[in-house]
């Protein structure tokens, strides 16, 4: 019994159908395929690769996965915490149709997230330019720059509190144009403008970084043959940024729609959502209902409901960026 | 016959009641607890007590003055009981509910719970509470506890005749003036003369002692608390509802806040002091720890507060040395009318040691002396307003003269809900521009939706 080599095992059997360890009959010898090893070094590296990602499939699925779950199956129960959950199938999701303070929080909601995103891309992408043409300090000016997204949430909402006193310094600075003073917190005129100007320091210094990244990747030669060519400023950032820093847009769309959509604790630290429900974002009312109000089947529905919104939101964007590709 | 009843009633209902796990203890739990009050239990649960070591949990909201006082009596009372031991435990008010909503649902409720009036009805039905153990308190039924305090003072911790709760403050709210303050517009605060007997008065004042430095106030003569939660804006307006004839709800439960009367008052009575430009959330410092801090820091001239706030500013001499106490100005001083509050103490259904929870619960009430002097809370037991203490307490006679005067704020299972809705039409009109009626038709609705009422 000969045993067949490497290089004869790429041949291509002359069996129309055989299996490893099959003995295959070829003509003028007799041959036997060996036995192949159950643990090849492809399930070897898949079941590595598994290991390896256990802890996070775990973690996940602990910690986010069997939450929803849970938030999903309550959302249609009526349940305050204090006795076990009572179905009532799809009634907190009808009650959600009337719900005069919900509409209210998805409105606040999507004025905030416009306020917010929109203005925060331009002001990030502008400073990771001028970090880019950094020739002095520049670890210095990026460390500075980035230093608002890694200071504690609370704590920055706190000074900013202080910050938008009215006899606080935004509205000494407005006093020397003579302007205000303004009630940025107690007014719901002006609350909900607050809220979205301190999201701009806060944001826009995270999304820098991720522009500061993309900017980076790209060839200096592209600009520099653009130069030659005599191209201007606005035309190398309208034919080389531009289009090589879509996939970064992208990134940054999605992801500052996400986080202004789960905006909570600006909110929860400046205004607990008021004066009245001017600052009540979605993620302020789904607290409230679920721990104020006890309603947490209720709440659970408005989650979903948030769920939904943002995973249409990511479809919708990943579909058209995917299009223009 | 009370206790029979009750115990009847646990009994039945542990028996016959489909329920969970966690409900079947906490019914074991209450059960327990009539049937140690009835004495069937009694001796080998004192027996128990003496032997084993017991720990209790004691929740309270955060009040320095208080929890101070509260610790030197556990400490006395741990002392003479060496197995007991209680941990107090602090939280702010503002974060307390929720806290203790987590806690219980997570299966871990303190036994001794620091509990305000309105949420009693909420708590009785869904159980969480055990029924006041007459034993702990020296006596055999429900009316021997009754027989201790003044009359009402259980009132907003009962329901169908069962006692949950006994008051660790019995409040009623009157004004605070700043003498010193007075005295700059020429006026003599000790002077009942010169006490605001109306709103009208009040405002009249108010604008007299508040001080400018060009357009802005440095002295705010008299300011609503502001931006806290919803139970500290109704302490306020609900007295002046009830004073218009005005309430929240009628009698069939349905949103009457946007009556012409409550109307009338929130135009006339809130709302005047944001269009006189006398005050306002603006001016406000929002403090949940310290709710008064202007009057403490001498900042305002006139706050409505409790007999409760003195100690919150005993540390600065120049206000403590010279406030007043006033009756709470009247629509009608011949018809007048005040809040009653309790921020009571209570067990919890879930409370594996209820008998010792409540023991320990007298003996720190029964020293209404000691509470006043240290915290300024009148425990509402009969014979407070005499003690030494309340005696050197300024102001204590308008206090327990109040009290005859006052109701607690209108019951509900939703309470949280719909005051938090009253709440949010106050900001819309004094704070957004919105009119005082198109909030408060607004609040009537969202009200009547929750209660299901619409």
């Amino acid at each position: 019994v000969a045993k067949v080599g490497a290089s004869e095992r790429r041949r291509p059997p002359v069996a129309s159908k055989s299996w490893p360890g099959e003995a295959i009959d070829i003509p003028g010898r007799t041959t036997v395929v060996s036995p192949r090893p159950w643990f090849t070094l492809r399930r070897r590296e898949t079941t590595w690769g598994l290991l390896f990602a256990a802890p996070t499939v775990v973690f996940l699925a602990v910690f986010s996965l069997a939450p929803m779950a849970y938030a999903l199956a309550i959302s249609f129960t009526r349940f305050d915490l204090t006795s076990p959950p009572e179905f009532i199938g799809l009634g907190n999701y009808r009650s959600l149709l009337t719900d005069s303070l919900f509409h209210n929080s998805l409105w606040v909601t999507a004025v905030y997230v416009l306020g917010t995103v929109v203005p925060v891309w331009g002001i990030s992408l502008g400073l990771a330019m001028l970090l880019v043409r950094a020739r002095v300090f520049s670890s210095v000016w990026r460390t500075l720059l980035f230093l608002p997204s890694v200071l504690p949430l609370v704590s920055v909402a706190l000074v900013w509190k202080l910050f938008f006193h009215l006899q606080g310094p935004m509205n000494d600075l407005l006093g020397i144009v003579n302007v205000g003073p303004i009630q940025w917190l107690t007014s719901t005129r002006f609350a909900p403008l607050a809220l979205i100007v301190m999201s701009w320091w806060h944001a826009a210094s995270y999304y820098m970084v991720i522009f500061l990244a993309g900017l980076l990747a790209i060839p200096r030669t592209l600009y520099e043959a653009a130069e030659v060519d005599g191209a201007t400023g606005w035309d190398r950032f309208r034919d080389i940024t531009v289009p090589l820093l879509r996939t970064t847009f992208f990134l940054v769309i999605v992801i500052s729609i996400i986080n202004g959509l789960r905006t909570f604790v600006f909110q929860q630290v400046l205004t607990t959502g008021g004066p009245g429900t001017s600052t009540q974002v979605i993620t302020l009312l789904i607290y409230q209902t679920a721990f104020s109000f006890t309603q947490m089947g209720r709440a659970s529905a408005m989650s979903i409901v948030l769920f939904v919104l943002v995973l249409c939101f990511s479809i919708v964007q990943y579909r058209l960026f995917r299009e223009r590709e | 016959v009370n206790r029979k009843s009750a115990f009847g009633k646990e009994l039945g209902n542990a028996l016959s009641a489909t329920v969970d796990r966690r409900a079947l203890l906490r019914k074991g739990a209450a059960v327990g607890a009539a049937a140690a009050g009835a004495g069937v239990l009694a001796a080998p649960h004192r027996a128990m007590a003496q032997d084993e070591p017991i720990n209790l949990v004691f929740w309270h909201h955060t009040y320095p003055p208080a929890d101070e006082f509260i610790q030197q009596k556990i400490d006395e009372y741990t002392a003479e009981n060496p197995n007991l031991s209680i941990e107090l435990v602090t939280y702010p008010h503002g974060d307390y509910e929720t806290k203790l909503l987590a806690a219980i649902s997570a299966g871990d409720a303190p036994d001794i719970i620091n509990l305000l009036d309105y949420l009693y009805p909420r708590y009785i039905a869904r159980e969480l509470l055990a029924p006041v153990d007459p034993a702990a308190f020296g006596g055999e039924t429900m009316n021997d506890v009754r027989a201790l305090y003044v009359e009402r003072a259980l009132e907003g911790l009962s329901a169908d005749g069962t006692v949950y709760g006994v008051p660790e403050e019995f409040n009623t709210l009157c004004l605070f003036l700043n003498a010193e303050h007075f005295n700059d517009i020429g006026l003599d605060a000790s002077d009942p003369e010169n006490w605001p007997e109306t709103w009208e008065d009040l405002f009249a004042v108010a604008k007299e002692l508040e001080q400018k430095d060009g357009d802005t106030l440095t002295r705010i003569g008299f300011n609503w608390v502001w931006n806290l939660d919803p139970y500290w804006y109704a302490q306020q307006y609900w007295p002046i509802l009830r004073q218009y004839g005005a309430n929240v709800l009628d009698e069939e439960g349905k949103a009457v806040i946007d009556s012409p009367e409550a109307v009338a008052m929130f135009t006339e009575v809130w709302q005047r002091l944001i269009t006189d430009g006398m005050g306002g959330p603006a001016v406000a410092t929002v403090n949940p720890v310290n709710a008064l801090q202007d009057f403490s820091d001498g900042r305002q001239s006139m706050m409505i507060a409790g007999i409760w706030a003195p100690p919150a500013f005993r540390d600065n001499p120049a206000v403590y040395d010279n406030y007043v106490v006033a009756p709470l100005p009247q629509k009608d001083p011949a018809n007048p009318h005040t809040l009653l509050n309790s921020y009571s103490l209570t067990v919890s259904a879930a409370s594996e040691h209820p008998s010792e929870a409540w023991g320990f619960i007298n003996y720190l009430t029964s020293d209404s002396g000691g509470y006043i002097e240290a915290a300024g809370y009148v425990t509402g037991r009969k014979g407070w307003a005499e003690t030494p203490e309340a005696q050197e307490t300024r102001g204590v006679e308008i206090f327990a003269e109040g009290q005859q005067h006052g109701s607690f704020v209108w019951r509900s299972e939703t309470w949280t809900e719909e005051g938090t809705a009253i709440k949010q039409a106050i900001e819309n009109f004094s704070q957004g521009g919105a009119s005082v009626e198109d909030a408060l038709k607004q609040a009537a609705e969202q009200i009547n939706q929750i209660r299901g009422t619409a």
